[in-house]
């Protein structure tokens, strides 16, 4: 036995000892340089190795070739979904707008008339306006008092707020149509414009600054290392945005810039930090799948928008004790957080995601409306990453215009619209006259030049699993088995007091085991029955799963 | 306090006036992180939103803009002398928001006077004095009691 | 051992009910305490003789609630009628489909034909623009439209009670209104303006007729998905000699009201949304919706092609109930989101009794597939034969 297996030994100790000679003889001209080459010194500390995997990890990301397998990658580190803050677009609690400013790091300014780079097309608008206005005058009337609709009240919301939106919506589509109808021939972008009634909206990002939680801070204080120095170290906090706006248009080019990409960096732009925690403005956690939808599936050719239009039947919710001018701030806020929902979602589908900023700037355009009263906002987003390492030192911020709610006309009074003003149907017929542009430089600078979607993939199991996965993770269906949970009685004689010392330990929290720390690939692939195994003979139980390697 | 039972209120009834109901309202410190213009309370179990909007604005002319309540479960403690498991009453808070140009803050009541930390160095010097003094005395007898003395 | 006993010992209720059974005949045993207290003089009274009294009764109070409840749908309900409403409402069919709905409408049917301007409009042909656009829509409708709605189960025949994992996606409604609105949009963008202009183009608006046929009265409650009207009342030049037409059909054994569930609390006048005071008031083209998911037949039985057709008839006819001077013209297309069913319903007649007399004429042009099929196909979106003539026909019905 010794024997047979000490001459099986032989051939290898020779390859190996020839391999040892052979070796140097390759690497000679590579070892020595003229100039010393180190390596780059590393910071070892805690906090330095911390940030070097998450710049791991923001890269990895980055390299990563579809936008889905992104979007799948953002939602990795977690099985049971984020606890996000919730954006809702049309619930604003009182005194939001400094919290919703910090936490889309954008810029309000009022204005009264549309920024200048709307002004070289007065001309074209002048005449649309002339043929239009009559029509608008028109559908207004009809839609208020020509016509007998059967409501549908749904019993979660108020009555009002329903009817409200309702009205709103029908007048948004006679005003949408009859513009877009009269400027088809006018402006080339329109004919290939898409309309979207209703569209799903959403946006997830993640949010270094502000306040650290006090029940973070109270579940750092029990380990001494924490303890010292670290209790209110900043964590990256979850936020996503889900919104339903009335009408969109979208285009497959992107709007003009506002104002040049340099001018992001001015210090005037500013934002200050907002240092409460969302729950003291009434902002609610959320425990889901982080999702970007800009209102359409990854593939689809029109990928930018261009304008939309909202509700405002929220403000009739909104107490009276909060007076006009909060409302007129929950405006703001609702138009701040919409555009940037839908850019920021926008920007996903060109490859960026909150860990890595977008190249170049992108635009929209929001009209905030009840079918009297509309306000105009015109957002520009120039970053998205505002995660710990990039909320203090990224010097970008994101831009908003927008002007008081303007009244479209005065009264209706016999059938008739009194009181048209033109100032502000102008200021919508310029929304639509501004045309989308080619830009000059690449647009989807992270995805691959082959594979940008998954439908692009070539190897047909792969590109299945992904769409499959894709869509259960955005769709966020409950969850087959619940959620872990501490029981209350768990909690009493078990945590807070060591009563029933004799039991096995067998709990999650006596294993010291956080169980939603648990990755999203943590689990056994789907089992592949006998009988479905290739033939003859196949040892493979389990199916391949491709998530994203981060 | 009124141990009066209130008739269920019906639609069209003359609004009922309740006198001296079981409702108080304690101010507590405001957890950190809060908004300046948020002010805590503790209230009673029994107050509704409307109720409390009704305390602080009638009473107090408070200016209120918007109220959150939450009822927290009391905590557990082990009884002192038994030693089993005893739960606390919970408690309802009351989050309520002043206007934003309103700041509140919560007052120092137990303030410390210029010279209270002097008195109280002083007072402690003299007990560790004493006590000195009580061990000196005693350190040649070990083993007999305090009070075994002249 | 006695089986109770162990019953006792799992179920607390039973034995607490057998415990009052027991204690219920419990005799009571004489103590010999009456009798002493008589020997000392004292007066025993019976205890029942203090709970003689009748018990004090309190009147109850009616609450009358926080909000005002609905009335109860009886005969006191200021609907109601004695006489029933047989009525069809859109999420119904007729039981015997197209033929029925001759008969109750007195209608005449040319089967493939429609109004000869409208199949040479049709036949001109678009530009390529325009057909990218139509399929765009067709792709945003079945494939990139991002609800995630549960879908109908799904089921299979050899093992009916195999619970499959509920798939989510586009629901059928959403579909077809994304789908049906991207059209009439792209066929506005490409006509004149002087012809959008002098129409509108509404959604979901609801009308009802009531007439009445052979003594029973009839209603027709229905949803026009997309209704458009015009300034001016629709009007074809039709040339009814050498048309080959079906004529109206009998029934039996069934009866033409077969189906049509009568209903007690009604109006009686027939309702058209707009109102007489609008310009744009006259309806042009109606759009119907067929949602699989909402439209069923009252004995749950699958609904089939011919029901479909019918329910174009009916939803024609009711669009146009109104007085009668001349012929009225009517467009109307009904689609499941890929097959189209185009008709034009010419109302001659009010009078809908028997079979004899003026008659209406149904014009129409039914299963036109607009795409096999387009869906998520292993990954990938995809639309298999696209079929650019049903455009053609669309924006015919559109422009005439």
């Amino acid at each position: 036995m010794l024997a047979s297996s000490g001459q099986r030994m032989i051939p290898k100790l020779k390859s190996f000892t020839i391999r040892r000679f052979t070796q140097p003889a390759i690497s000679e001209q590579n070892e020595y340089t003229d100039v010393p080459n180190y390596p780059p010194i590393l910071d070892t500390s805690l906090q330095g190795r911390k940030q070097r995997k998450r710049e791991t990890l923001y890269e990895n990301i980055k390299a990563l070739k579809t936008v889905e397998e992104k979007q799948i990658a953002l939602n990795m580190p977690r099985y049971y979904g984020w606890p996000c803050i919730m954006f809702k677009e049309n619930s604003v609690p009182y005194n939001a707008m400094p919290f919703v400013q910090y936490y889309t790091k954008t810029y309000f300014k009022s204005i009264h008339k549309l920024p200048d780079t709307y002004n070289n097309t007065s001309t074209l608008t002048d005449t649309v306006l002339k043929d239009v206005k009559s029509h608008i005058e028109d559908c207004i009337a009809f839609e208020n008092i020509g016509i007998e609709r059967k409501i549908e009240i749904c019993s979660d919301l108020r009555v009002e707020q329903q009817m409200e939106d309702l009205k709103t919506k029908e007048i948004v589509k006679q005003i949408n149509r009859i513009i877009m109808n009269n400027i088809t021939d006018k402006v080339p972008h329109i004919l290939s414009t898409q309309v979207d009634y209703e569209p799903r909206h959403e946006a997830f990002w993640f949010m270094g600054g502000g306040a650290v939680p006090r029940k973070v801070i109270n579940w750092r204080k029990q380990y001494p290392w924490l303890r010292k120095d670290r209790l209110n170290e900043a964590f990256d906090k979850p936020v996503q945005y889900i919104g339903s706006p009335m009408l969109t248009l979208r285009n497959n080019l992107p709007l003009r810039p506002i104002i040049p990409y340099n001018e992001a960096e001015n210090p005037e732009f500013k934002v200050n930090e907002f240092e409460y925690v969302p729950e003291s403005v009434g902002y609610v956690l959320e425990h889901r799948y982080g999702t970007n939808i800009p209102g359409f599936w990854p593939g689809d050719q029109d990928e930018f928008g261009l304008l939309s239009y909202h509700g405002r039947g929220h403000i009739i919710n909104r107490k009276e004790s909060f007076g006009a001018e909060d409302n007129l701030e929950a405006l703001h806020c609702q138009a701040i957080k919409s555009s940037f929902g839908w850019l920021l979602a926008q920007a996903n589908y060109q490859g960026f995601t909150t860990y890595n900023d977008i190249t170049y700037p992108l635009t929209t355009q929001t009209v905030i409306t009840n079918g009297q009263l509309l306000s105009f906002y015109v957002y520009q987003l120039n970053t998205i990453t505002m995660n710990i390492d990039a909320v203090n030192t990224n010097p970008k911020h994101n831009i908003c215009y927008g002007t008081k709610p303007m009244e479209l006309y005065e009264t209706i009074e016999d059938g008739k619209v009194k009181g048209l003003n033109e100032d502000t149907l102008k200021m919508l017929i310029q929304f639509y006259v501004n045309a989308p542009v080619e830009r000059d430089h690449e647009l989807k600078p992270y995805l691959g030049d082959e594979e940008q979607v998954v439908a692009d993939i070539e190897e047909d199991e792969r590109r299945n699993w992904l769409e499959a996965t894709y869509k259960h993770i955005v769709s966020n269906r409950p969850k087959h088995v619940l959620m872990p949970e501490i029981y209350l009685w768990e909690k009493i004689y078990k945590i807070q007091h060591n009563t029933r010392f004799f039991e096995a330990k067998k709990r999650p929290f006596e294993l010291g085991i956080n169980p939603f720390k648990r990755r999203l690939d943590e689990h056994l692939p789907p089992y592949i029955p006998k009988v479905l195994r290739p033939y003859p003979k196949c040892r493979k139980k389990f199916e391949t799963m491709y998530y994203p390697k981060i | 306090m009124s141990t009066r039972w209130y008739p269920i209120y019906q639609r069209g009834n003359p609004q009922l006036r309740v006198f001296l109901p079981n409702f108080w309202m304690k101010l507590v410190r405001p957890l950190p992180q809060q908004a300046s213009n948020i002010v805590h309370f503790q209230c009673s179990m029994e107050m509704t939103k409307h109720d409390i909007k009704n305390y602080l604005d009638k009473i107090y002319n408070v200016p209120i803009i918007d109220i959150r309540t939450k009822i927290t479960t009391g905590r557990f403690r082990k009884d002192a002398g038994k030693g089993y498991i005893v739960k606390d009453d919970d408690i309802k808070y009351a989050m309520v928001v002043l206007p934003k140009t309103m700041t509140f803050e919560f007052p120092n009541i137990f303030e410390k006077k210029k010279g209270d930390l002097e008195d109280d160095t002083k007072s402690l010097e003299e007990t560790k004095k004493s006590f000195r003094k009580y061990i000196n005395r005693n350190k040649d007898r070990p083993d007999v009691p305090s009070w075994f003395s002249i | 051992m006695k089986l109770s006993r162990v019953l006792y010992r799992q179920h607390i209720g039973f034995m607490f009910k057998k415990h009052w059974l027991v204690q219920g005949s419990r005799v009571p045993i004489d103590t010999g305490v009456e009798k002493y207290l008589k020997e000392k003089g004292i007066k025993v009274e019976d205890a029942l003789e203090f709970i003689k009294e009748e018990p004090r009764t309190f009147d109850r109070i009616s609450v009358i609630g926080a909000y005002e409840p609905p009335l109860p749908l009886n005969e006191n309900h200021p609907e109601y009628k004695e006489r029933p409403c047989l009525t069809l409402k859109s999420t119904n069919v007729l039981l015997e489909g197209i033929n029925q709905a001759q008969v109750l409408t007195k209608t005449i049917i040319a089967e493939d034909q429609l109004p000869r301007r409208i199949e040479e409009l049709a036949e001109l042909p678009a530009p390529k623009a325009i057909h990218e656009g139509v399929k765009k829509a067709i792709l945003s409708a079945n494939v990139f439209d991002t609800e995630q709605k549960k879908l109908p189960k799904k089921k299979d025949k050899e093992r009916p009670a195999y619970n499959f994992p509920r798939i989510l996606g586009i629901t059928d409604r959403r579909r077809n209104e994304i789908l049906t609105n991207r059209l009439i949009q792209l066929i506005e963008k490409s006509s004149d303006i002087d012809i959008t202009q002098n129409k509108y183009v509404i959604n979901n608006v609801e009308h009802r007729s009531v007439f009445d046929k052979e003594e029973e009265l009839i209603q027709f409650q229905d949803v026009s998905n997309i209704l458009v009207t015009s300034n001016k009342p629709l009007k074809h030049d039709l040339d009814t000699s050498d048309v080959p037409f079906i004529e109206i059909p009998d029934l039996f054994p069934v009866k033409h009201t077969v189906t049509l569930p009568p209903e007690h609390f009604y109006e009686e006048k027939s309702r058209y949304p707009i109102l007489p005071s609008v310009l744009k008031k006259y309806p042009h083209t109606t759009w119907l919706h067929f949602n699989e998911t909402e439209v069923n037949n009252i004995y749950e039985t699958p609904v089939t092609p011919a029901q479909i057709l019918g329910r174009s008839l009916t939803h024609a006819f009711t669009e146009d109930v109104k007085d009668l001077h001349e012929p009225i013209h009517l467009n109307c297309i009904q689609t499941d989101g890929k097959r189209f069913h185009f008709g034009v319903f010419e109302l001659n007649t009010l009078n809908v009794d028997g079979n004899d007399g003026t008659k209406n004429i149904w014009y129409c042009k039914n299963d036109q597939i607009l795409y096999d099929s387009s869906r998520y196909f292993s990954g990938m979106p995809s639309l298999d034969n696209y079929n650019p003539k049903v455009y053609g026909y669309i924006n015919a019905f559109y422009n005439c």
